[in-house]
């Protein structure tokens, strides 16, 4: 290329040298006589050196030589030839200097890596990014055999291919993996007269994306195929495009009612669960995916199944979306029997409590008659147990009911203070000794369930007793704000951690640590208890000086805990 | 006027039947219990109760039903009916509107007793 802009800058540098070795040869021909020839041969020589080499003067001889061997010829003045050629030259070098120009753009503008090799195989150019990618300097690669420059090509299985396409002049494509470097290359070879062009590419990003993609694909597919889970594609409006065997079972329809487009997953939803997977689908378009939840699919023939559905959004703008689902009725029905189960066990174990109860509460009238102390006593321990034992099993079949959402509340106006002054006897009753203290608030009225509300309080209660010292004394206050009606039940027990104050009304939440280690219990009781509060449209919530601790060995430790729980005065919901 | 009371219990369990039968007779009430609805219905034929206990889950008949058919028979509807269940204190509205009143097992034996005698007078009391 710098041959090129040399000759460029010719046309005017020329022209004086021209003009100076025009005057000479004309003084210096004149002179010694040279045969025409002679001349004609000068003028080729100089004109392949200049072409081969380039360069300033041997562009000036060959324009001086022919300027000199035409005027002479055609007998035209020399000056005037000279001018004439030098202008044609200098035209032709422009020429010559444009399309070098691009050449070189094109060429210096390739950011790949770049090897272009002679007919003897040399290399005859290399780019920097080629010098890079083999990590070689120039000068190692410079005039070096396409054998020593890319020992990978040439025992490449292919090379003879290659060698036969550059023989023949075809442009060819491959790619292989250069163990050399460690990477995938794709290698364009361009042939042509003057040698072989090579291009190459590093695509190993682009092979290890292919392989994830492609083992993704097979996952993914080997997913759809497996006969464990129904996979579809359905979008926004609710049709279902793409269905896989084990979906279409799933649902009960046939690949042929797919084709027709007849499955829709809005139809597939039971009509009271449309709004909220109406929501869902809403999340879904926001959020990308949704997690799986249980619902019941509705198949053509009418029939239900319960699923476990997730769902990932496909394309944004078609609004696709890809669905799982994992038919679970098995489970469900397993689960719904196990549910049946402890509802009947628990109903099956009231009948002989009742009666227990009632031969020991007839057995505590008659010795009451008697006036026999001593069995009076052991009937009222016996009774305590039996009533425990109700209320235990009361607790469970409570729990089914919230797991159904089944707890219903006969509400009524009742009087909180009654309310606190029938549970505090209670729980007395229960526990004779115990100091229970209660203080009623002036006006307490609520609209409430009075048993639930009475169960809750006793929960309460029951608590404070079994995790206080028999000591000490339980307090009740009840108060009211105008808007809510509050009622208080405060112990010195161990205290609940602040860490623990919200986990405490979790289900089967069972106090831990050393000294409550033989504390019995469900764990189900202030679970309970807070759903019944929840239900009435109030709140309920423990606090504890700083400090307590769970497991608090000294008594100077306790500092005590007291349970709150608010009913708002009117709320006929 | 105890003794003329004739209070009926229907639950197909033995032991309920029992303890409910021993309670009310050392009362000086007059019991009947039975098992089923057909045998209460066999006997419905012949005589009627002063009060009538009727467990909500007997086996092969809802209680709740067989409440509801007395309740709108006419022959039958003016006999006090206390529907019992096992399944917690807390029936819902209307099966406690289907009868007169509900007894939750296991009972205190004084509610039992204050039910007892306030629908049998109750209905003794009534103008015929």
């Amino acid at each position: 290329m710098q041959t090129v802009r040399k000759l460029q800058n010719s046309l005017f540098s020329g022209l004086s040298i021209s003009v100076v070795g025009g005057i000479f040869f004309l003084i210096f021909g004149s002179l010694i006589p040279v045969p025409r020839d002679t001349l004609y041969l000068l003028y080729t020589v100089t004109v392949i050196v200049s072409g081969a080499r380039g360069g300033l003067v041997p562009g000036m001889l060959a324009t001086l030589l022919l300027s000199i061997s035409v005027a002479r010829l055609a007998g035209i003045p020399l000056a005037v030839m000279f001018f004439i050629i030098e202008a044609g030259i200098s035209l032709l070098m422009e020429r010559m200097h444009e399309s070098g120009e691009l050449v070189h753009n094109v060429v210096t503008g390739i950011t790949d890596p770049l090897i272009v090799f002679d007919r003897s195989w040399k290399c005859m150019y290399v780019n920097r990014e080629a010098e890079k990618l083999f990590n070689k300097d120039r000068k190692m690669i410079m005039n070096r055999n396409i054998r020593e420059v890319l020992p990978d090509v040439t025992h490449n299985p292919m090379y003879s291919k290659i060698l036969h396409a550059v023989e023949d002049g075809r442009h060819i494509h491959y790619t292989y993996y250069s163990k050399t470097m460690e990477t995938w290359l794709e290698a364009n070879l361009y042939p042509s007269d003057f040698g072989l062009t090579i291009l190459f590419m590093d695509i190993s990003q682009k092979v290890l994306l292919e392989k994830k993609l492609r083992e993704s694909e097979m996952g993914f597919k080997s997913l759809i195929d497996s006969n464990i889970i129904g996979v579809a594609i359905e979008d926004s409006s609710g049709q279902v495009h793409y269905a896989n065997d084990v979906y279409l079972k799933m649902i009960g329809y046939s690949r042929r009612d797919l084709e027709k487009k007849l499955v829709n997953w809005k139809k597939l939803t039971p009509e009271e669960d449309l709004k909220r997977d109406e929501q869902v689908h809403k999340i879904l378009l926001r959020k990308g995916s949704i997690k799986p939840y249980e619902k019941d699919y509705v198949q053509k023939n009418g029939s239900r199944i319960t699923v476990l559905k997730g769902a990932v959004l496909l394309d944004r703008q078609k609004k696709t979306s890809a669905v799982f689902a994992l038919d679970i009725s098995q489970r469900s029905l397993r689960e719904k029997r196990k549910d049946e189960f402890i509802s009947i066990a628990s109903h099956e174990l009231k009948t002989p409590i009742t009666s227990i109860k009632g031969f020991a509460q007839l057995l505590m009238r008659n010795a009451g008659l008697k006036n026999e102390e001593k069995s009076i006593s052991y009937l009222n321990r016996m009774l305590n147990q039996i009533n425990r034992l109700t209320y235990l099993v009361n607790d469970i079949l409570d729990i089914r009911r919230i797991e159904d959402n089944r707890l219903v509340l006969s509400k009524d106006f009742i009087d909180i203070n009654q309310l606190v002054e029938d549970a505090v006897k209670e729980a007395h009753l229960s526990a004779p000794s115990r100091i229970i203290t209660w203080k009623p608030s002036p006006s307490a009225m609520v609209f409430a369930d009075y048993n639930r509300v009475y169960q809750a309080l006793l929960n309460i209660l029951t608590n404070a007793i079994k995790y206080s010292p028999a000591t000490e004394e339980i307090n009740v206050t009840v108060m009211d704000d105008g808007e809510k009606t509050i009622v208080a039940v405060a112990d010195k027990g161990p205290g609940v951690p602040k860490e623990k104050q919200v986990e405490i009304f979790n289900k089967f939440f069972r106090v831990e640590g050393k000294e409550n280690a033989s504390m019995p219990g469900l764990g189900i009781g202030l679970f309970i208890t807070s759903e019944i509060i929840k239900k009435h449209g109030g709140a309920i919530w423990v606090e504890s000086p700083t400090g307590a601790r769970s497991n608090a060995k000294k008594e100077k430790e306790r500092f005590g805990s007291t349970f709150y729980f608010s009913l708002p005065k009117i709320n006929k919901n | 006027m105890k003794n003329t009371s004739n209070v009926w219990i229907v639950d197909d369990d033995m032991s309920v039947r029992e303890i409910m039968q021993v309670i009310l007779s050392e009362e000086g009430y007059r019991v009947e219990t039975y098992a089923n609805e057909i045998e209460l219905l066999e006997n419905l034929e012949k005589e009627r109760p002063s009060l009538l206990y009727l467990d909500i889950l007997l086996s092969g008949a809802d209680g709740r039903e067989i409440a509801r058919k007395l309740k709108s028979d006419p022959r039958y509807s003016d006999i006090p009916i206390i529907i019992m269940s096992a399944n917690h204190k807390f029936l819902n509205e209307t099966e406690r509107a289907i009868a007169n009143d509900t007894l939750t097992k296991p009972f205190e034996m004084d509610d039992l007793l204050a039910k007892t005698e306030k629908y049998v007078n109750g209905h003794d009391n009534r103008p015929s």
